[in-house]
């Protein structure tokens, strides 16, 4: 009731501007006309175009460079582009005003998109905002997210996989700035709009007009209790007055995996799985017997009765085919602009699509997406803006694994995951009498269940998800100068709905194996269902299972005061703006999670420049969240910077042919964030008690019939909890030499204090059903981002852009709620330690034998000795007793090795240009970083859930045996079981120095060669623009890993990361 | 400026906005505010209740010497005897890093998924209970009859989690009175009370407890299982022999035992007065107990013919696993023995899929020997059948036939045993009956075949074996039947007993014996048990049978005879574990290695060796005691560790 009320208010306010600003639409307008080159007479795309004294009346120049915007006759235009210099052109009445931008310019000038969507020129800047440019963006890949690492200073960026649909690559700003269980990566924002990471993958660069990352307090202390982990910013583009224009891009592309996992040959499979067995137990019984190993190695083995599976080759394709289609169609009147765009993009995974069924379960992803942005003048002095987006996905592929698991990850799994010797993947249907089904091949495993069939688990059915976020937004904005020039005002709400369905179909396959009956090979069915069927029963027809089925709905307004102008030498400019969102899930668990997130606000803005020499800015939110009690609802966030250009110091004058631009900045302040703790935990406030939890009922009667439910806390009500506060502090400096070389250093240090953690005195005694929580830890992170680039036209055609991008963010843990240890265990302490930090065992060496592991400190409450049926032994990982107590236990684990999110990400590239050609590479590095290979996910023999592991050809290489006692080998002592000495993951999910590798990697990550045809040539087919390019992704990489690629981490396993041959061409008519 | 002021106003005046709380969410008091509500939490209370029927919660069926399991025991983490990778207490894993069986935390399961139900939780959720029920102004709907009974229940319920963690730890902290949250930090740190302040405690509560209880349930379809008075009075018995058996009562080893304040936790010296209280308690358990109704179990017959040999083998059997039989003080209908239990003791008697029949559960051969020869003398004592060569094997005769497969070669040692022994142990060529004989009666009916690759044998590489060739029998129904699909095994399952008369008989004896001497009811309460399973009373067998006749005049010969009897009775229920510690025994039995059969071998006489398959390791006076978690006493520095850990 009460927002109704409060929108219905800002509504009348909003109106009476609009009758306000009609009755004093007098002036007069004309609507210029133009082309923006480049010097070199190339058409310039995505320039700003912009009447110096209202800024906001603007427009982006087209792919053929044109543009047309409504202005007062007296006006003067500006021109500018991120790469060039900025012109300025007096209108004078012309209808027609060209303009060439020199290219060896700056992004001094560039128009920066700033908090709310307020555009302010970079050199009245004090904050630290960092700008790309969308063009550099532009990659074969339909996921936006993964071209980030490498190209946005003070942004960690990297990707775990590459199955379409999955493939996001994670990103922190300034890397990780919290701990614990809250939201640790930044709020997105396009065109105001709150984003999930999807979103922003989703979205088209071509579409793209401004992209901008907040790193600092001043940049993001507006956004108050939502911006402690950044803010990335995005502006959509939108349609400019003239002639209707055009676009479209498509593209082909090939991709396939960097890498796959090698497996050792079947016959050392087997050779192995023997060793493996005996070597534990000298009475096991041999897993494979010689006249098998002989007879599968034998060249003309039949593969029906001597399986010899490598089910990578099996499901994967060596490559697959994936289109990419955008068009654009941008155009309008001087009352009325518009920026229609369209996106259809299908995305193919790299399995096999066997004919077997009529369906296809190859991973296949297709989202299309249309976008009208639709800019109107309704009076003289008020515009609006209405824009509608709606965009969605189509997913078929693999049934998805359990708790999640992707569906594409899941093949590659079950690969590994697999047993290749013992059934092939399917008998020829000529082996049946009644084939009405296929015949997929199995056997019976050693605990009496079948075997894990990988090529049945792919084919056998497919799951499909319809994932759709429609948005609606309106934006009304009122020149306000009839009270005082400079002042406008705007109104902005969304709404937005999101929704998302998944449902799998598969049949039980019906396996078979192979039997002699009278010398003659027949088939046996296994899961027949009669007597002696084993495992589940196979159905030859489809079952079904709904998987989730969510809709989010937010609704969110703000309204704002802006004021700007220039007194002489003094510039001045303000903000207000007030903000409210409102969240609801429809798809949740308990009544506290059911009810609406809310967000309110106020946010300010002040600004004073002096002579374009002296800057101050003070910034500040006043924000409030639903979760916390009354009291500690509200949270006050101010910060303030100060910049002085020194280059425009009198004193100065001398070196500016050489210095062209040298500012320096400094910012300071608080930011905070709501998003803490588990997203379970909505109102820390109150208590949360399940009236009628089964596990904690009863049962009684004589035929164990009256039961109730009992009662749980899981939650204690604690009114003080409150934000997470980040302190920061940012100092940064601008630099421009030579009119080419550009570079801009930030470097910061964050404080959060305030973040949650449970408490730790209260002994077990307290008999407490829910942790206490708090907002008692600290941590700190700290860093420096560097961005350069290079411009240079060279004359005769030549022309290079080179830029360069290094962010190293590092963490440490200020004060951790956590026991006061003894001064033997002062390691067990967090404190000091990055904030990602890993800790775990130091892994010496293997031992020697039996002997040494029975005269060592006991591991793990294990029993050393294998021959004595212990549970470790010679061939075993050997710990270091660390606190020297005589037993290795969890006290024993140290932080090891590098945090797991990388310390440093790099990345550097360049463009030449020879009159219509253009090549550019970039190059993409990450360093500082550990990750840990779970080795119970390739533990060679293993039955692992009915699946039996495969042989990587590393560990073949390299493992301890009786015979060749490698302390150092890869892999320890094999075994048929896992071995919980050597792979703690079986335990809360502990690791060691063992299962440790590098993370560092440097990529090739990205080559394009594209052909521009001058405008003359194109001309005759009636195109204004064209551009043909060859571009490929991720060519190559250079890690000491091998195994998959490192970029991907401790989930190897998965679907790998794609690399991608693109061919594409774009053209505007 | 104007327009700013609204916006300002607007901003900040909408604090509204931000309450979206609506009122009635669920807190603590909604559990107190009518009768069906609090009926949740006195459940709740309930739900503590160690999970004894469920062989991974029971900490002594398998963290002691009396079921060995194979090497790996799949499917079956059970942290009392250990997993492939982690030693558990039975295997010489417990530490004080991660306790095995943590009851103060609740960790039955390391971590596990059913690891929720930590006793001081427990003891926290009476303490709200009590505090709420109490109070005449909540849950006014409630009869103050119904309130009394409510109240006694939950208080015998506290006294019990508390009784529980003192049979683990020894002297515990007691929490009569739940701290409040926000307490500080040394209001929190409580620390161990001595040993007789326990006690004095616990009893304390079960005497308040006891006379509010029902003596006997009457509305069996929706409250048999609840506490009653015989079963305060059994839990009160119980504390008193604890309190009074060797390992608490004046033990040497304890005596320098203090807390950070110099306080003496355990009694400085030996108090034989607490003998007779136990003798007077349990006395008082077993009068309110046969006052209510229960007698020792006798199995009333069914329609099939069999003979008395099987009709007395099934009265010993269904001793345990009928369902709310009559000598059943206290069975938990929340912990049934059902399919975990019983396919873990269950042979392959026929094709059924070994996920079915489990039979990990293997008795050592020391326990094998520990019961009586068919004259209800120890093997070792009995002067007219010799067992000196029970190793060697011989064919089975016709009147064998219902308990050993008539022509069948096995070991002299399972010839010529006491009822009981072929009542609770199945083994090669021991005759299994159940209610689904193929034949309709006890002749030509389930026979045991155990040797390599016979059905019961160890075949299955992957760890549904028996490692001794001697199968739990005792803890299967007899109406478990084989269904016909899918070669399963459906068992009937039984809530579990917690208490059976015969334990009481037993307590009894023993605290008598040691109070008074073997006077008339020690023989007495022994010989009940013993008619029952078919053996003739301790002075006629022993006079009779024994190369030792006097042995049962003496108190120290008959604390012997009564300590073997209750080993035998109260086999394969976790009691061993308990009884050994209580008597300070466990150092010299658990140390003596695990033996069984060579059942990785297919011929009899390679069979029919005895093979060591561990050797035990029990430290003294270290593990008599559990150890407290180390993490928890670095948060709370008040406590203190108990001895060698």
């Amino acid at each position: 009731m009460l927002i109704r009320i409060y929108f219905r208010c800002l509504l009348a306010v909003g109106l009476a501007f609009f009758i306000h600003g009609n009755a004093c639409a007098q002036q007069q307008n004309i609507v210029v006309k133009g082309v923006v080159t480049t010097d070199a007479g190339a058409a310039l795309a995505n320039a700003t175009v912009f009447l110096k004294s209202d800024s906001t009346r603007a427009t982006l120049t087209g792919p053929d460079g044109g543009y047309q915007l409504a202005v007062p006759a007296n006006g003067t235009l500006i021109f500018s582009a991120v790469g060039f210099a900025r012109t300025e052109r007096a209108i004078q009445g012309e209808p027609i005003i060209n303009a060439s931008l020199t290219a060896q310019t700056t992004t001094i000038d560039e128009v920066v998109i700033t908090a709310f969507g307020n555009k302010q020129k970079r050199s009245s800047m004090v904050s630290a905002v960092a700008t790309i440019n969308p063009e550099e963006l532009k990659g074969p890949t339909s996921n936006l997210t993964t071209m980030m690492a490498g190209r946005v200073g003070g942004m960690i960026a990297y990707q775990r996989s590459g199955e379409p649909g999955a493939d996001n690559a994670q990103f922190f700003i300034r890397g990780l700035g919290t701990f614990g269980t809250g939201k640790q990566d930044p709020l997105i924002l396009i065109d105001g709009i709150e984003s999930s990471n999807t979103d922003m993958a989703r979205l088209q660069p071509d579409d793209i007009a401004a992209f901008s990352v907040l790193r600092d307090a001043t940049a993001s202390a507006v956004y108050g209790a939502r911006g402690a982990n950044g803010v990335v910013l995005i502006t959509t583009k939108v349609g400019a007055a003239g002639k209707t224009k055009f676009t479209l891009r498509s593209e082909v592309t090939a991709s396939s995996n960097t890498r796959n996992f090698q497996f050792a040959d079947n016959i050392t499979y087997m050779q192995l799985a023997n060793e493996a067995a005996l070597t534990r137990n000298p009475l096991a019984p041999l897993p494979y017997l010689q006249t098998k190993i002989d007879a599968t190695a034998r060249p003309d083995a039949d593969p029906l009765l001597y399986p010899n599976n490598n089910w990578i080759e099996q499901l994967v394709k060596d490559y697959t085919v994936n289109t990419r289609n955008n068009l654009s169609i941008a155009g309008g009147s001087e009352k009325a602009r518009y920026y229609i765009a369209g996106t259809f993009n299908v995305d193919n995974g790299v399995l096999k699509a066997e004919k077997l069924n009529n369906f296809n379960s190859n991973v296949k992803l297709i989202n299309y997406s249309v976008r009208s942005n639709v800019d109107l003048k309704l009076t003289r002095t008020t515009d609006a803006a209405v824009r509608v987006y709606a965009q969605f996905d189509d997913y078929k592929g693999p049934l998805l694994g359990a708790n999640g698991e992707n569906g594409g990850s899941r093949i590659f799994r079950t690969a590994i995951w697999a047993n290749p010797v013992m059934f092939p993947a399917i008998y020829p249907s000529s082996m049946a009498e009644f084939p009405t089904h296929p015949l997929f091949g199995n056997a019976i495993a050693p605990n009496g269940g079948l075997y894990v069939n990988p090529y049945a688990e792919m084919v056998k059915g497919y799951s499909e998800y319809n994932r759709s976020n429609v948005q609606a937004q309106i934006e009304l904005k009122q020149n306000l100068n009839a009270i005082t020039r400079g002042l406008n005002a705007r109104l902005m709400s969304y709404v937005r709905r999101e929704s998302y369905l998944s449902v799998s179909r598969n049949y039980n396959p019906y396996y078979y194996t192979t039997q002699l009956t009278d010398g003659e090979v027949t088939l046996l069915r296994l899961n027949g269902g009669g007597l002696g069927s084993i495992g589940t029963v196979g159905t030859e027809y489809l079952n079904f299972s709904a998987g989730a089925r969510d809709v989010l709905a937010t609704f969110y307004t703000e309204a704002a005061l802006n004021y700007d102008r220039a007194f002489g030498k003094h510039t001045v400019g303000g903000m207000l703006i007030t903000t409210m969102r409102n969240y609801v899930s429809g798809n949740m668990s308990s009544l506290q999670l059911s009810l609406p997130a809310r967000n309110q606000g106020l946010s300010g803005r002040f600004n004073y420049g002096y002579d374009n020499r002296y800057l101050a800015e003070f910034n500040f939110g006043y924000n409030g969240s639903e979760r916390f009690a009354e009291n500690s609802r509200f949270g006050f966030f101010p910060s303030f910077g100060l910049g002085y250009v020194v280059s425009n110091e009198k004193f100065f004058e001398p070196l500016t042919n050489v210095i062209n631009n040298f500012k320096l900045r400094a910012t300071y302040g608080f930011v905070g964030s709501d998003q803490i703790g588990n997203a379970a935990d909505r109102f820390f406030y109150l208590s949360e008690v399940g009236m009628n939890n089964a596990d904690y009922g009863a049962t009684f009667g004589e035929l164990y019939g009256y039961n109730r439910p009992g009662v749980l806390v899981s939650r204690y009500a604690n009114p003080n909890i409150t934000w997470e506060k980040s302190e920061q502090i940012n100092l940064g400096m601008d630099l421009r030499l030579f009119k080419a070389w550009e570079l801009n250093v930030d470097v910061y240090r964050n404080k959060r204090t305030n973040i949650l953690s449970g408490r730790t005195y209260i002994p077990t005694t307290m008999g407490l059903q829910a942790n206490i929580i708090a907002n008692t830890n600290e941590g700190q992170s700290e860093g420096v981002d560097v961005m350069t680039t290079f411009n240079k036209d060279f004359g005769g055609g030549w022309s290079t852009q080179l830029r360069g991008n290094f962010t190293y963010a590092t963490s440490k843990v200020l004060k951790y709620d956590e026991p006061t240890y003894g001064s033997n265990e002062w390691y067990l302490s967090r404190v000091g330690n990055s904030m990602a930090q890993r800790y775990g065992y130091i892994a010496e060496r293997l031992f020697v034998d039996d002997y040494e592991a029975m005269n060592s400190p006991i591991q793990f409450g294990g029993t050393p000795g294998v021959a004595n049926g212990g549970s470790y032994g010679g061939g075993d990982i050997k710990y270091r007793d660390v606190n020297n107590d005589g037993v290795i236990d969890n006290r024993d684990q140290v932080a090891i090795g590098f945090p797991t999110s990388p310390e440093i990400i790099y990345g550097f590239g360049g463009t030449i240009a020879y009159k219509s050609f253009d090549l550019s590479v970039f190059f993409q590095g990450s360093a500082r970083s550990s990750f840990f290979i779970n080795s119970e996910n390739i533990a060679p023999f293993v039955f692992n859930n009915g699946s039996q592991n495969a042989l990587l050809q590393v560990i073949a290489d390299s493992y301890w045996s009786e015979e060749n006692r490698n302390l150092y080998a890869m892999w320890p002592r094999l075994s048929q079981n896992f071995v919980n000495n050597n792979s703690r993951e079986t335990v809360a999910g502990e690791t060691s120095t063992w299962w440790m590798r590098n993370g560092s990697f440097l990529r090739f990550k990205n080559a394009e060669l594209g052909f521009n045809p001058k405008p003359g040539m194109i001309k005759r087919f009636g195109l204004t623009s064209m551009r043909v390019y060859l571009s490929a992704t991720n060519l190559a990489v250079w890690s000491k890993f091998k195994m998959w690629d490192p970029e991907m981490g401790g989930s190897g396993l998965g679907y790998p990361i794609q690399g991608v041959y693109n061919f594409g061409l774009q053209i505007a008519f | 400026m104007v327009l700013g002021i609204i916006l300002v106003a607007a901003g900040t005046s909408c604090n509204k906005y931000l309450d979206i709380v609506p009122d009635n969410i669920a807190v603590i008091d909604n559990a107190f505010t009518m009768r069906t509500e609090a009926e949740k939490y006195l459940f709740t209370c309930y739900s503590f209740l160690p999970r004894n029927g469920d062989p991974v919660y029971n900490i002594g069926l398998l963290g002691g010497d009396e079921i060995w399991l194979p090497r790996n025991p799949r499917d079956l983490d059970a942290y009392a005897w250990g997993t492939l990778n982690i030693s558990g207490i039975a295997t010489g894993g417990q530490n004080a890093a991660e306790p095995r069986l943590d009851a103060w935390r609740g960790w039955w399961q390391g971590g596990g998924p059913g690891d929720r139900y930590g006793l001081w939780k427990a003891i926290r959720n009476c303490n709200i209970f009590l505090e709420n029920v109490k109070d005449l102004s909540k849950v006014r709907d409630l009869r103050l009859d119904e309130r009394t009974r409510w109240i006694a229940e939950v208080t015998f319920l506290k006294a019990y989690y508390h009784y529980y963690l003192l049979r683990m730890y020894g002297p515990i902290p007691l929490v009569d009175v739940n701290i409040d949250i926000s307490a500080p930090e040394e209001e929190v740190r409580i620390k161990r009370k001595p040993f007789d302040e326990c006690v004095n405690y616990i009893s304390g509560l079960l005497d308040q407890a006891a006379p509010n209880l029902p003596p006997v349930i009457l509305d069996r379809s929706t409250e048999l299982g609840r506490i009653t008075r015989p079963i305060a009075l059994a839990i009160k018995a119980k504390l008193w022999l604890l309190a009074a058996s060797p390992l608490f009562n004046g033990n040497p080893d304890y005596i320098n035992f203090k807390d950070k304040d110099g306080v003496n936790l355990f009694p400085a010296s030996y108090d034989a007065a607490k003998w007779d209280k136990a003798a007077e308690y349990a006395k008082a358990a077993i009068d309110a107990a046969e006052a209510a109704g229960h007698s020792l179990h006798r199995f009333l017959g069914t329609t099939f013919q069999l003979s008395d040999t099987t009709l007395l083998q099934l009265s010993i059997r269904t001793s345990m696993t009928e369902r709310w039989s009559t000598e059943h003080v206290w069975a938990n209908p929340n912990s049934r023995a059902g399919f975990d239990m019983q396919a873990r003791a269950m042979p392959k008697l026929a094709a059924e899929a070994s996920g079915q029949a489990r039979m990990q559960f293997a008795a050592p051969m020391k326990i094998v020997e520990m019961f009586y020869s068919s004259h209800g003398v120890p093997i070792n004592e009995d002067k007219l059948i010799d067992f000196s060569n029970r190793y060697t094997t011989r064919l089975a005769v016709s009147s064998e036939r219902f308990y050993i497969k008539e022509g069948y070669e096995t070991a002299r040692i399972n010839f010529d045993r006491e009822p009981r022994f072929y009542a609770f142990l199945g083994f090669d060529g021991g005759v299994w009956y159940k209610y689904d004989s193929p034949s309709n009666t006890d002749e030509n009916t389930w026979v045991v075949e155990a040797k390599y690759t016979q059905a019961s044998g160890a075949t299955d590489a992957l760890g549904f074996l028996n490692e001794t060739g001697y199968f739990v029998k005792k803890l299967v129904d007899w109406n478990a039947t084989h269904t016909n699909s899918n070669q399963g095994i459906n068992y009937r399952d039984y809530p579990w007993p917690e208490i059976r008369l015969p334990d009481l008989y037993l307590m009894y004896a023993e605290a008598l014996n040691e109070s008074q001497g073997p006077i008339g009811d020690v023989l007495v309460y022994l010989d009940k048990i013993r008619t029952r399973a078919g053996l003739e009373g301790v002075a006629a067998a022993w006079s009779k049978y024994s190369t030792n006749p006097t042995k049962y005049t003496t108190k120290d010969g008959m604390r012997d005879i009564i300590h073997q009897e209750r080993g035998i009775e109260l086999s394969f229920e976790g009691q061993r574990f308990w009884d050994l510690r209580r008597w300070k025994k466990a150092a010299e039995s658990i140390n003596q290695a695990i033996t069984g059969w060579s059942v990785y071998q297919d011929k009899t006489p390679d069979y029919y060796r005895v093979r060591t398959i561990y050797t035990q390791n029990f430290v003294s006076p270290r593990d008599y005691l559990w150890p407290i978690r180390i993490d928890d006493l670095r948060v709370n520095p008040n406590l203190v560790q108990n001895p060698g850990w």
